[in-house]
């Protein structure tokens, strides 16, 4: 295992940070740590990377724990901070030679094609860069020498959508190399499009693990109809809709993208006069509320999706939203 | 060069402290110097005058004995004055090394490298060893440059000597910032219980030599073991020098465990 937790608990003071996380990230995969702002995210990373303590578990790092050992196993690691700090006073070139030299000399043929990839000058002082472009240099300095582990701590922060791509198409070529990454989002394309795995954290709870093709799934969609005259909530009693609302004479309700759910949507509201429609991406948020619910159980319409031995739920109880 | 080591790194950041508190002090010191001549002519009326003055007085003002003497001018005039002046350079850099990095966010990044925290925090507190010296060595330039302006070149030797004299206490100051920096994580806070304890203890040591309820507690203050005099006139005292280092290496490894255990603010 590349990275693995056991009851990994953090707290600060009485405040949660995390609490009995068991989290393993296997070798060669893109494992994608979803969850709201606050939920844990950067706590779990600052926890593997030994930044702080934990109040109980262990974290490993290539099979070996990471308290005490920490700054052999940084070697083989490039890390992007979530909330990335620079000293401005520095050229992005003098930045990179200096963190490079902490590992003792660095790439230059491919920190140069970074950059220009990235589309970053190098010669310019870091303080004068915009969000985005401190990013570029966070990125850069995780990327430069080839780790076989990158910890990335929301990667695409303040990334324009040209970039985002690029570094999507970077993410594939580690991956492609047989490289493991490991990265922190509160953005559920984006983990859609690079990940192979997600591990959900809600909470300081890890609510899910499963493999991505399992959460497109569960994906969802809001959709609102609005009709001639009202129609009964029952109506639309069909597989795969959920959380519905009723408002004079428009129904709201969330329906996933599992085989056959929209398709019964429509066909059922075509026997309806029809007088308008929304139908829009559910937020991460919308997902998290409908089937990672408050008491952080999973719903048994969806479990069946989670495959093999890695789809750990969380079992506690609760209620299941889907039925 | 000075990117190729956190050292390195840190006394580069470190240059203008180094040149502003080298030449700033130098100034104030080219300052009395170049009043030297007019005073020395006026020494007889002056003593007249401080005759009248209590004993008390004069000896919390530092020692008069010899200000007759373009040693002795420089004693009261620098010598006692200077060291808690750069005591404020090494508490503001000392809790910047880590404290500074620490609510900049720059020290996760630099502890997401292979460096380890103790080497970390001991490469950043050799720069600051380093630029003390500089700063003495700038500031010995100066003084030397000055009393060779004036045509004073017969104590050069005293006059470098007493200024590295200084290197000591400001370096037990500076761990001491740095210990407060590391244990109570707030640069603000660590850079006031820092100057309170610095500054306080030079009271203390200046008050305890004429306030007799406060004489037994000289020995707690830091500037006990700092003697302007001993490497003006005589020789320095070597015990001095030795208890601040080792109250310096004491409190930099203290520092260095806390460091250890403690986690990384956000």
């Amino acid at each position: 295992m590349i990275i693995e937790t056991k009851g990994l608990t953090k707290y600060y003071g009485k405040t949660r940070g995390v609490e009995d996380l068991d989290l393993v990230v296997r070798e060669g995969e893109v494992f994608g740590y979803l969850g709201p702002n606050g939920a844990g995210k950067t706590t779990t990373i600052r926890l593997i990377l030994d930044l702080i303590r934990p109040t109980r578990g262990t974290a490993m790092l290539f099979g070996q724990p990471v308290r005490g050992r920490a700054a052999e196993l940084k070697t083989r690691l490039g890390v992007l901070p979530g909330e990335l700090a620079l000293w401005g006073n520095l050229t992005a070139r003098d930045l990179l030679t200096f963190l490079g030299n902490l590992r003792g000399g660095l790439d230059w043929v491919w920190v140069n094609e970074l950059a220009q990839r990235l589309d970053l000058d190098l010669s310019r002082r870091v303080g004068t860069f915009s969000h985005g472009n401190k990013q570029k240099v966070g990125l850069l300095q995780a990327f430069a020498h080839k780790p076989d582990l990158l910890i990335l701590d929301e990667p695409t922060t303040g990334l324009d959508p040209l970039i985002q791509q690029e570094f999507y198409r970077l993410i594939d070529e580690v991956k492609a190399a047989g490289r493991t990454v490991f990265l922190s989002s509160h953005i559920l394309p984006e983990v859609d499009r690079v990940c192979d795995r997600v591990g959900i954290i809600r909470e300081g709870h890890l609510v899910a693990v499963e493999e991505i093709t399992a959460l497109k799934h569960r994906r969802l969609r809001q959709m609102e109809l609005t009709f001639a005259q009202p129609v009964p909530p029952s109506a639309f009693d069909l597989p795969g809709v959920r959380d519905m609302a009723q408002t004079g004479n428009s129904l709201c309700f969330f329906v996933d993208e599992a085989p056959g759910s929209l398709d019964g949507v429509v066909k059922r509201a075509a026997q309806f006069s029809i007088v308008g429609m929304r139908f829009e991406q559910a937020t991460l948020e919308d997902i998290f509320l409908t089937y990672y619910h408050k008491e952080g159980t999973a719903p048994s319409a969806t479990r069946e999706t989670g495959t093999g031995p890695d789809a750990e739920w969380s079992a506690k109880e609760g209620k299941d939203v889907a039925s | 060069m000075w990117l190729r080591n956190l050292f390195a790194k840190t006394l580069r950041d470190l240059r203008g402290q180094i040149l502003g508190w080298g030449i700033g002090a130098g100034l104030i010191g080219v300052m009395v110097i170049f009043l030297y001549p007019s005073f020395k002519d006026q020494t007889a009326a002056l003593s007249e005058m401080l005759k009248s003055y209590p004993p008390a007085l004069m000896a919390f003002f530092g020692d008069f004995s010899k200000m007759g003497t373009y040693l002795g001018w420089l004693n009261i005039e620098f010598f006692s004055y200077g060291p808690p002046i750069l005591a404020i350079f090494a508490v503001v850099v000392c809790t910047g090394l880590i404290a500074g990095e620490e609510e900049k966010g720059t020290l996760d990044l630099l502890l997401a490298h292979p460096i380890r925290r103790w080497r970390l925090i001991t490469h950043k507190f050799a720069a600051f060893v380093v630029a003390t010296v500089l700063i003495m060595v700038v500031i010995a330039i100066i003084f030397v440059g000055s009393s060779v302006m004036i045509g004073e070149t017969s104590q050069l030797g005293r006059i470098t000597l007493a200024t590295m004299n200084i290197v000591p206490i400001t370096l037990a100051g500076g761990a001491l910032a740095l210990m407060a920096s590391v244990l109570f994580r707030s640069r603000r806070l660590a850079n006031m219980v820092a100057l309170v304890v610095i500054i306080g203890s030079w009271f203390l040591e200046s008050l305890g030599k004429v306030v007799d309820v406060l004489k037994p507690y000289r020995p707690i203050a830091l500037f006990h073991y700092y003697d302007s005099s001993g490497a003006l006139f005589g020789a320095i005292n070597w015990s001095d020098v030795e208890i601040l280092l080792a109250l310096t290496a004491l409190l930099f490894i203290i520092s260095v465990l806390a460091f250890q255990r403690r986690d990384i603010a956000v």
